[in-house]
């Protein structure tokens, strides 16, 4: 058990240290962002300062224009000095640099030739501006071709050509052997691709270039000026030349790196083949295209008049790219070939993130590309879960995962012809069809002991399901994910014996969970034909949970069982049930749906503490406790307060029964939730109470909730409260009762539970009757009952103990979030709880009990 | 204002206004070094001396200078105020 907590602090550790990594990560953009901005304008100011002054001379305009420059200087440096002291205004410089970086190292990653083709690039540029200059600034008449036949260039000449065709020579046999031996082997359209990349174009140009000069010198020379430096320049040029040749030969060799750039090629082709749809309601089409049309001069491709299908030149250069990378995945996987699989797999997520860009633009719900690539992977899935490189599924599994999301853009209505601002419902088959796809891969992976793919297509299936929320596709929720999720959760149940199937089960819940949260943030802009996804998910969580405790009530170590996953906050990064009922109690209500559906869902999550605490108890799931302890924190959260718009809308419902002759009482939300908490937890303590099995701290939990709802009655006299608390303290003064009168034992601590309640209700004036009774019962049996041991201050008294320490309010422990508790909400609390345990309210409640004992 | 009072209101000036200022300072220095660095380096390449010792640059670096120091002491004059204003608010507190 240790060992496990020290993982999990370990794990958390981790995280925080790198959490403190990234904001300094952030804190050196800002610095960079500041150090830049600042030199910027710096220089700026410096050049209009130096221009300005430059300027004045004596004319009126000189002046004016002078001193404007030297103004506009002035109030640059001010703007920009005031405003980087503002977080804000350098973060958007940082923002930038971000952005700049990280445009970078995608164009660098993706094209791995592309320096050395900017590096040739500034060599022909530099030679040939530093010949320009030459010869510009020293125009002095021409140079006759003699001078290079004669003695003083001829060899000059001669060692320019020599290298140029040496230069010529080792491209041909280098680059050849790069093609026939490396790329050649995997697929001739990768080869084709790679070598008509620009840097081969350009560095084929350097040779030519050595070749042509001498020649054109030779027959009819040059410019006086550069006469005698054009020939040992070009020499120069050409030898950096071959240098460039020999690192792009030496780069060009990595098949994986080439594989990848036939990718970024491929997507290339793609959003050229693909163009977007000519809108012809569009202001240019109507104002200028016309009237080309009209002149006979509009020659564009008129399948882009399209707008529901997409053109088919486009399908096909996907279908072929994608042909040619799944080959290579194929003979890569039978060859063991680890980067090369990886590298095919990126090819192939660059080619349909290229395509998926520009399919959303036509609306057609039907696509070949997905569906044949749906299918390759399939078939691929079946390979390579038999391979012995068992981390080839899990690669492959992330990729399906990844362009799984992308299937979004089928059916994608455009913006243009939507005419009642209603998108319509975004679901296709396709996403059902990759959502099968990651079930497979979890099929054929979760027996595999040296894999993480079943992990990972688990994680890929909640993303799925997240990217389905965020298109506002309630149905993929309720139609392929959910059942996808019992589907794969069938398979991890029968085998609950063995810690990995126990841990693939708790992820699923896991997932299950972060997903109902995100559900819950879009609960209003969900959209689907068929149930609702909130109360399905919920629902799953529900049935799934039970059906684990059904089979394995034993807990788990690794803190991945039902009970720790829904109820508590184990690590920062995970969402309980609590922090779920907040989110949807703050939630923003902008309407009465929303309004409802809030209600509602609170309601459901009552009901399914409830629920799940029922089950647990027969169970005899000893930490069934945690149950009550959920059920405590959301209680808090209702009794602190539910938001201000709660209330408006509650008046605004009344009144609206009231114009229509409904005149009932008026019921405030936050009064309905807490007799629905109360009414659990007074059902759910009389089956704690002859529950054998179960942690003994659970009445901690229980009279926490009857003592902040004894301190809201306080405050606010609200009467339902007073008759709530008085019904489950009476329901569990019932139960002693009656065990003392059937002649049982009573439950552990249950008497002094007992007493500190009656105390309050005594001091707080909530029922002399019920006092009374209590004062009667309690006088009678701890006559016989002594506390022996008992050394706290009010333990003493026959007040309940916990850990040694005196009764204590249930410290809030999995809703500790900065925004669910702030600062000011934790003083409130622990006042909470200085209210209900001091002398002034226990004290005379015991001597009183004391003195009737001792009559 | 008691001592403690009085140490965190020193301790208030050096950290909030007068870091910023003598680090705003620092910069400006470094900007005119590196600006007059690239300056130079042009003047070497092109193989004319005269750009530098050209009085009009003189001048320019003075404005520059100037403005600068203008801006530095209207932002700190700015933050000092703000400052004074925060501590005053919280003592009251």
């Amino acid at each position: 058990m240790f060992e496990h907590i020290k993982q999990a602090q370990e794990r958390e550790a981790t995280k925080d240290s790198q959490q403190l990594i990234n904001s300094m990560k952030n804190n050196d953009y800002l610095a960079i962002a500041h150090h830049l901005s600042s030199l910027v304008v710096a220089v700026a100011a410096f050049i209009l300062i130096a221009t300005g002054i430059n300027v004045l001379g004596d004319s009126n305009i000189e002046v004016v224009f002078g001193y404007g420059l030297l103004l506009v200087a002035c109030v640059v440096i001010l703007f920009h000095e005031f405003n980087k002291r503002k977080a804000s205004y350098i973060q958007k410089y940082a923002y930038l640099i971000i952005k700049a970086r990280f445009v970078a190292t995608k164009y660098w990653h993706a094209d791995y030739l592309a320096k050395y083709f900017w590096l040739g690039f500034i060599l022909l540029l530099a030679v040939a501006v530093f010949l320009l200059k030459a010869f510009i600034t020293g125009i002095d008449g021409w140079a006759s071709p003699e001078l290079y036949q004669g003695k003083k260039h001829s060899s000059s000449v001669t060692m320019v050509i020599t290298t140029a065709s040496g230069l010529l020579a080792a491209q041909i046999a280098l680059f050849s052997f790069m093609m026939q031996q490396v790329l050649s082997k995997y697929s001739g359209v990768v080869a084709q691709n790679v070598a008509s990349h620009r840097s081969f174009k350009l560095l084929a140009l350097f040779p030519i270039v050595g070749l042509f000069v001498p020649f054109l010198l030779h027959n009819f020379g040059a410019p006086k000026s550069i006469e005698s430096l054009l020939l040992p320049t070009i020499g120069f040029m050409l030898l950096l030349g071959l240098l460039i040749t020999v690192m792009v030969a030496k780069t060009g060799l990595s098949e994986s790196l080439a594989i990848r750039y036939f990718g970024v090629a491929s997507a290339l082709d793609i959003k050229r083949a693909m163009p977007a749809p000519i809108k012809t309601t569009s202001r240019s089409y109507k104002n200028f295209w016309r009237g080309l049309h009209f002149l006979g001069l509009d020659f564009r491709n008129k399948d882009r008049f399209q707008v529901i299908v997409a053109p088919s030149k486009g399908s096909g250069v996907a279908m072929e790219s994608i042909s040619a990378s799944l080959g290579i995945a194929n003979k890569a996987a039978l060859e063991g070939q680890h980067d090369v699989f990886f590298s095919s797999l990126m090819s192939i997520e660059i080619i349909m993130e290229a395509y998926a860009e520009k399919r959303k633009l036509y609306c057609s719900s039907e696509d070949e590309i997905f569906t044949y690539l749906n299918y390759q992977f399939a078939a691929l899935i079946e390979s390579i879960s038999k391979n012995p490189n068992q981390y080839l599924i899990s690669n492959l599994t992330s990729s399906i995962g990844k362009i799984a999301k992308l299937t979004y853009c089928i059916g994608h209505i455009p913006e243009e012809l939507i005419e009642d601002g209603h998108r319509g419902n975004s679901n296709n088959l396709t996403t059902a069809l990759w959502m099968g796809l990651l079930v497979q891969c979890f099929e054929h992976t979760h027996k595999l002991t040296r894999s993480t793919a079943a992990h990972t297509s688990l994680r890929q299936m909640s993303e799925l399901a997240r990217t389905s929320i965020s298109h506002k596709d309630s149905d993929a929720i309720t139609l392929t994910y959910l059942p996808s999720v019992k589907k794969v959760y069938a398979l991890c149940i029968p085998q609950l014996s063995d810690a990995y199937h126990k841990d693939l089960a708790g992820v699923c819940l896991s997932n299950l969970m972060d997903d109902l949260l995100t559900i819950s943030l879009c609960r209003d802009s969900l959209r689907g034909t068929h149930e609702d996804a909130f109360e399905e998910t919920l629902k799953l969580i529900c049935n799934l949970s039970k059906l684990y405790l059904a089979i394995d009530a034993g807990g788990s170590l690794a803190l991945n069982d039902p009970l720790n996953i829904a109820l508590t906050k184990s690590a920062t990064d995970k969402y309980c049930m609590q922090e779920i009922f907040f989110v949807v109690a703050n939630k923003e209500i902008t309407e009465n749906y929303s309004y409802r559906v809030a209600i509602s869902d609170l309601e459901k999550i009552i009901n399914s503490l409830h629920e799940m605490a029922v089950f647990s108890i027969e169970r005899n799931v000893y930490t069934s406790s945690y149950y009550l302890n959920a059920l405590f924190e959301v209680l808090y959260i209702v009794v602190r307060g539910l938001p201000k718009k709660f209330q408006e809308h509650d008046e605004l419902e009344y009144q609206e029964r009231a114009q229509y002759g409904f005149n009932r009482d008026r019921v405030y939300t936050e009064q309905s939730l807490i007799e629905l908490i109360c009414d659990k937890l007074q059902d759910l303590s009389s089956k704690f109470y002859h529950s054998e099995r179960i942690l003994p701290d659970w009445q901690q939990s229980v009279f926490s909730s009857l003592g902040i709802l004894i301190i809201r009655y306080a405050d606010k006299e609200e009467e339902f409260i007073k008759n709530k608390v008085i019904e489950v303290v009476n329901n569990y003064y019932v139960l002693i009762k009656s065990d003392i009168d059937e002649g049982n034992r009573f439950h552990y601590d249950s008497e002094k539970y007992l007493q500190l309640v009656a105390a309050w209700i005594k001091f707080f004036n909530l029922d002399r009757v019920l006092t009374q009774d209590i004062e009667q019962l309690l006088a009678n049996i701890t006559s016989t009952r002594r506390h022996g041991g008992v050394r706290e201050r009010y333990g003493l008294y026959g007040y309940p103990t916990l850990h040694h320490r005196d009764f204590y309010l249930y410290p809030l422990e999995n809703i500790r979030h900065p925004q669910i508790m702030t600062k000011e909400n934790f003083r409130t609390f622990s006042s909470y709880g200085d209210r209900l345990i001091n002398d002034d309210v226990l004290m005379p409640f015991a001597i009183n009990l004391e003195n009737m004992r001792n009559e | 204002m008691n001592v403690d009072n009085y140490k965190n209101y020193i301790k208030g000036i050096l950290s909030a206004v007068f870091a910023y200022t003598l680090i705003d300072l620092f910069f400006v220095i470094l900007y005119a070094a590196v600006i007059g660095g690239v300056f130079y380096l042009y003047a070497f390449l092109i193989g004319d001396f005269s750009l530098i010792q050209n009085k009009q640059i003189l001048a320019s670096i003075q404005v520059f200078f100037g403005f600068y120091f203008i801006a530095i002491s209207v932002t700190s004059l700015n933050a000092f105020i703000k400052f004074k204003k925060n501590f005053k608010a919280s003592t009251e507190e």
